[in-house]
C-alpha cells in the first residue's frame, strides 16, 4: 500500500514540479523508465509467487535502469543508438508481458 | 520480509500439499475427493479453507491432510475417505456458494492482498521509494515529450534527415510563393484594367443616362413658367421654347415635372392643353432646364424670343434662375425596332 502511495506521490510531484529533463539525461530517461517498469512487474510477480525480497527488488530496479542506460550509451557510441534503444524496449516489453502472464496464471490457477 | 513473517498459514498449506504429493498417488487417489487434483480449483479452495479453519467442529480436513504420511493401512484410509466424503457432502452446498470467494483465497491472492494492506515494512518503504522515482521519471519524461521538443531526443542522422526534408519543403514553398506572387500581379493589373473600364463605362452610362432621360439630374438652371389663361399657347410655342433652351445649351429638360424631354420627344396640340410624348399637359406649363442659368435666361428673354412669343399669344412667361434645378421624371427608353448599330469595323469616324 505504501508502495502504491509512493507511486502516486511520485506522479503528483512530477506533475506539480514539471521539471525539465537535463540534456545529458534525455537519451537515457525513456529507456530507464521502461526498464524500471519491467523491474516493477518482476517484483509484482515475485510478490505473487511469494518469493519477493526487497533487496533483490532494489538491486533489480537499479540494475535494470543502469543496464538500460549503459546499452543506450553504448549504442550511441557505436552509432546504432536508436536501433539498440528499440531493441531494449522490445525485449523489456516482452518481459513485461510474460511477467504479467505469469502473474495472471498464478492468480487464477493457484 | 513481510511475507515471511506472516507466511506460516500459506506455507503450511503448501507443505501439506507437497507432502501429499510426495506420498504417492495411492493415498490421494484413495481419498478421491481430496485437493490434490489441480483441475478443480474450487475443491482445493474449500480444502484450504478447511485446513485453515482450526475452530471447525469437523476435524476431517486438517486431520487427514496432515497425516497421510503416517497412514498405511487400507482400512484406515477407507474410513478416512468415507469421513472426508461425508464431510464434503455436508459442505457441498457451501462449497458451491463459496467457490467464488475461494478462488480469491489462493496463496497468491492472499499475498497480493497482504501487500496492499497498509502497514510499514522495509519492503514497502523500498517499493515506495522506487515507485515514486519511477512515477516521477515517467511523468517528467511524458511531459518533456508532450512539450513538443521532438528534436531534443533525435540523433544526428535523424536531425540531418529532418533538416533535409525541411530544406526541400522550403524550396518547394518558395517556388510556390513566386508563382502565387506572379499570379497576384497578373490579377492585380487585370483588376486595374477592369476597374478602369468599369469606371469609364459607368461615366459613359451616366452621361448617356442624362442625355437619354433615364437618370434623374440636378444642377443650376432656370424654371420657366408659362401661364395661359386663354389656352392660346400652342404646341409650337412649347416646341420653340425647347429648341431655344437646347440652343442655349440646356442639358436636361422637363415639363410640368412629369415629362422628360429627350431626343425622341414630340409636342402636339391636345384637348385643353398640349401632348408631350403622349402625356396631356395643361397650363400653366412649367419648364425646368439644367444648364448655364444666365445663358438660358438670356436666351429666353432676347427680343422675338420665347417670352415675347408667349406675350404675343396672350400668355405670360416668367423666368426664375435657380442654383439647383431638379429634373426627376424619367423617360422610358424603348428598344429600337428598325435601327441597329453599324458593325464597328465599318463604322465611319471610329477607324481613326
Amino acid at each position: 500500500m505504501i508502495a502504491t502511495i509512493g507511486l502516486f506521490a511520485g506522479i503528483i510531484v512530477g506533475l506539480l514540479l514539471q521539471p525539465s529533463v537535463p540534456l545529458w539525461l534525455q537519451p537515457y530517461l525513456p529507456i530507464a523508465v521502461v526498464a524500471a517498469l519491467d523491474a516493477v512487474f518482476g517484483g509484482l510477480r515475485a510478490l505473487v509467487d511469494g518469493v519477493f525480497d526487497d533487496r533483490v527488488f532494489i538491486i533489480s530496479f537499479i540494475g535494470n535502469v543502469l543496464l538500460a542506460a549503459l546499452i543506450v550509451f553504448l549504442g550511441d557510441q557505436l552509432g546504432v543508438g536508436s536501433q539498440l534503444s528499440t531493441g531494449v524496449v522490445v525485449v523489456l516489453g516482452i518481459r513485461m508481458f510474460s511477467n504479467l502472464a505469469a502473474i495472471r496464471r498464478r492468480l487464477f490457477k493457484g | 520480509m513481510a511475507e515471511k513473517s506472516t507466511e506460516p498459514v500459506s506455507g503450511g498449506g503448501d507443505v501439506s500439499t507437497d507432502s501429499r504429493k510426495a506420498n504417492g498417488e495411492s493415498t490421494s487417489r484413495s481419498t478421491g475427493v481430496d485437493t490434490h487434483e489441480p483441475a478443480s480449483p474450487e475443491a482445493r479452495g474449500v480444502a484450504s479453507e478447511e485446513s485453515r479453519a482450526d475452530v471447525s467442529p469437523d476435524p476431517a480436513g486438517p486431520h487427514h491432510t496432515g497425516r497421510p504420511a503416517s497412514e498405511h493401512g487400507t482400512t484406515a484410509t477407507t474410513t478416512k475417505s468415507s469421513q472426508a466424503r461425508s464431510a464434503t457432502a455436508s459442505r457441498g452446498t457451501r462449497a458451491a456458494a463459496g467457490s467464488r470467494m475461494a478462488m480469491f483465497s489462493t496463496p497468491a491472492w492472499r499475498r497480493l492482498r497482504r501487500a496492499f494492506r497498509l502497514y510499514v515494512s522495509r519492503a514497502q518503504l523500498a517499493g515506495a521509494v522506487l515507485l515514486a522515482l519511477l512515477g516521477f521519471a515517467a511523468t517528467t519524461q511524458v511531459q518533456s515529450v508532450r512539450s513538443g521538443d521532438e528534436f531534443a531526443s533525435a540523433d544526428r542522422p535523424e536531425l540531418i534527415r529532418i533538416l533535409d526534408g525541411l530544406q526541400q519543403r522550403s524550396r518547394r514553398l518558395d517556388a510556390e510563393i513566386r508563382e502565387l506572387e506572379r499570379a497576384k500581379t497578373e490579377l492585380l493589373s487585370g483588376a486595374d484594367r477592369t476597374r478602369t473600364a468599369v469606371e469609364q463605362a459607368q461615366e459613359r452610362a451616366e452621361v448617356l443616362g442624362i442625355l437619354a432621360g433615364t437618370l434623374p439630374a440636378e444642377g443650376p438652371g432656370i424654371r420657366l413658367t408659362i401661364t395661359d389663361s386663354r389656352s392660346a399657347v400652342t404646341s409650337s410655342v412649347v416646341l420653340n421654347t425647347i429648341q431655344e433652351l437646347r440652343d442655349a445649351g440646356a442639358e436636361a429638360i422637363e415639363i410640368n415635372d412629369r415629362v422628360r424631354v429627350v431626343a425622341s420627344s414630340y409636342v402636339l396640340d391636345g384637348q385643353g392643353g398640349i401632348v408631350v410624348d403622349g402625356v396631356l399637359l395643361r397650363p400653366p406649363y412649367t419648364v425646368d432646364a439644367i444648364g448655364e442659368s444666365r445663358t438660358l435666361a438670356t436666351a429666353m428673354r432676347i427680343p422675338g424670343g420665347v417670352v415675347d412669343e408667349v406675350a404675343q399669344n396672350g400668355g405670360l412667361a416668367t423666368i426664375v434662375e435657380q442654383e439647383n434645378v431638379e429634373v426627376d421624371s424619367l423617360h422610358e427608353p424603348t428598344e429600337p425596332r428598325f435601327a441597329s448599330p453599324v458593325p464597328e469595323e465599318s463604322a465611319p469616324g471610329t477607324g481613326g
